[in-house]
């Protein structure tokens, strides 16, 4: 039952909110606010922290739990039955291949990074389809529709989108390892800390909580070329910017294909959807079925 | 839900108190050097083909299962110090005819690493009826280099067993490694070259690019490589590869290359006089123990690369 409990999060270093994270984001915040107090008073209020929007968020995060153990774990795919594939593939099309030119320590290295900016890339890339296809922005826009933002509206999610997610996933760190597999045979390994890789773990520890906050922590303009800042991602998150920093980690991809937006441009920050939208998310249920409302009642598809 | 980060094949074998590489090392790969080392010294004594015979045989159960060039980088060409088997180019033979035909002292004749390798010494001893005085000179001096080079990889293993271990996770991926690597180069090189089954020489049958063709002792290396696979994948009474993988839940991806084993030594004594033209059964049961490691052993490892919450942003 332990296997199942929504607060096991909060001790796991694989998810975003777990408690080492959490406390370094706070401390990180501690840090901008004694240089900057503008935001200060909104951030310690209980209108943040309480207001329905955060309420709603921490109520599905326990809902969508157990949608994803129970209803969307056993449909995806493993990333080990397609990392299997491709090393099949490869080794039946291009026969045995045996490295002799790269130590255990460089091929460690090698998967380490390559996990890492590969998954980076495919997650831009499916948050930007589920922001430019119609049909996939409907699912999409619970996660938007957040008034406030808190580390829980990670969470805010419908199963849909975490169903693509997931396969994102499993396709990305399957196709990486497969052809890893295919060069360096069961020799490859992740430089981690606490079971993450190590890259994740750094970027974790440096304010992804605060991505989903209202501490405007930003980067020199320099740096957020190639790293998005937590208030990169807030400014996607206004509603002005929807079509601007799809990023996760990593900042260049949204560099190179258009969609960047540096912290030091944006000044007004306003979450949450048009006004009009707003009374259609405000339900657990509505955040489930809304989506599909919209599709098929509102005349998308029907 | 526990999330372990990249597990290979379950470490159940704490429970015996040795992994299941330093039992290897210490059952199989140290006594196996050993043997080659007496075997050279055996022959450094008293030179003749039986002699040769058991040197070879000794020799390729070190080569087959070689770890040292991972565990310490630094001897990762040793093997080629001692075999140039489809690692080389030129003409061995001719350039050993000339240094049998020189004058010069064994160690001056000597000069190149490839004529200091057990395939320059099958030249020495097989390129005639006699071993002559000269021939016997040079094949005492080739086995110097190679007994040189057989301590230091005893002297890897051994340090390894005295000294700090990598993960165990290492190891079992290194012995599947080596077991796969080894395993293809029985299939292509030793089987497939020779019998015009493997890819560059498809249906070309030459048994004269069989590993030992002068002293044919080419059925003797594959029967000896198959027995140092068993050692590490066969039931023994030793904790080795095939008993942490039965305990990992592979119990039948290890009969799947027990099998495959017990096939190529069956279809091997089928044949007579290392003569390949009829090998194509002995290669495709080469074929079936590489893809028993290969694609199904590897299956085995959990392959489970965490990144971070798949839920979205």
């Amino acid at each position: 039952m332990n296997d199942f409990f929504a607060l096991e999060y909060f001790i796991d270093p694989n998810k975003r909110v777990f408690w080492v994270y959490i406390i370094t984001s706070i401390l990180l915040a501690v840090v901008y606010f004694y240089y900057n107090k503008k935001q200060l008073r909104v951030n310690l209020s209980s209108k943040l922290w309480l207001h329905p929007s955060a309420k709603l968020d921490y109520y599905y995060f326990f809902i969508g739990y157990f949608i994803k153990v129970f209803m969307l774990f056993p449909i995806v795919i493993s990333a080990k039955t397609i990392a299997l594939f491709v090393n099949k593939q490869l080794y039946l099309y291009f026969d045995y291949f045996e490295n002799s030119y790269f130590s255990y320590e460089a091929v460690i290295v090698m998967y380490t990074i390559s996990l890492f900016v590969v998954s980076d890339f495919t997650r831009y890339w499916l948050h930007r389809f589920l922001h430019t296809i119609p049909f996939l922005w409907e699912f999409h826009k619970i996660h938007h529709s957040a008034k406030v933002l808190t580390p829980i509206t990670f969470y805010r999610v419908h199963p849909v989108e975490n169903l693509l997610f997931g396969f994102r996933y499993s396709l990305s760190i399957g196709l990486v390892t497969g052809v890893f597999i295919y060069f360096f045979g069961a020799m490859i390994d992740v430089y981690a800390i606490l079971g993450v890789n190590i890259l994740i773990f750094i970027f974790s520890l440096f304010g992804s909580n605060l991505r989903h906050s209202h501490v405007p922590f930003s980067y020199p303009a320099f740096f957020e070329k190639f790293f998005i800042s937590p208030k990169q991602h807030q400014i996607h998150h206004s509603v002005r910017h929807f079509d601007k920093n799809f990023g996760g980690y990593l900042a260049i991809w949204d560099y190179i294909f258009g969609s960047l937006k540096l912290s030091k441009d944006v000044n007004v920050l306003k979450f949450g959807l048009r006004k009009s939208q707003m009374n259609q998310y405000n339900s657990i249920l509505k955040l489930l079925i809304a989506p599909f409302k919209n599709l098929f009642v509102g005349g998308k598809i029907l | 839900m526990k999330k372990i980060l990249f597990t290979s094949l379950v470490a159940a074998s704490t429970l015996f108190g040795a992994t299941s590489l330093e039992s290897v090392l210490k059952n199989v790969s140290i006594p196996d050097v050993d043997a080659a080392i007496k075997d050279a010294k055996t022959l450094q004594k008293d030179i003749n083909t039986k002699n040769y015979e058991e040197l070879v045989s000794s020799w390729k159960k070190v080569e087959a299962l070689y770890f040292a060039g991972d565990i310490n980088e630094d001897y990762i060409d040793t093997p080629r110090y001692i075999d140039v088997f489809h690692n080389l180019k030129e003409n061995l033979s001719e350039q050993m005819q000339r240094a049998i035909d020189s004058k010069d002292e064994p160690k001056i004749a000597l000069f190149k690493n490839s004529f200091k390798t057990i395939n320059a010494l099958e030249y020495v001893l097989y390129n005639d009826d006699k071993i002559t005085k000269r021939e016997k000179a040079l094949t005492v001096e080739i086995l110097n280099t190679m007994i040189s080079n057989l301590e230091d990889i005893k002297a890897i293993y051994k340090e390894y067993l005295a000294g700090e271990k990598k993960s165990e996770k290492w190891e079992n991926a290194m012995i599947i490694n080596t077991l796969i690597a080894s395993s293809y180069r029985l299939k292509e090189w030793r089987i497939g070259d020779a019998s015009g089954n493997s890819t560059k020489y498809k249906n070309s049958i030459d048994n004269r690019r069989a590993e030992y063709f002068l002293s044919k002792n080419s059925f003797n290396a594959i029967k000896a490589i198959l027995e140092a696979h068993e050692e590490v994948i066969g039931n023994k009474d030793y904790y080795n590869f095939a008993s942490m993988a039965k305990e990992a839940g592979a119990g039948k991806q290890v009969k799947e290359a027990q099998d495959a084993i017990l096939k190529i030594n069956e279809e091997i004594n089928k044949l007579e006089n290392d003569d390949f033209t009829k090998a194509k059964d002995l290669f495709k049961a080469a074929k079936t123990l590489h893809f028993a490691y290969y694609l199904s052993l590897i299956e085995e490892l959990s392959v489970t690369a965490k990144i971070l919450d798949a839920d979205g942003d």
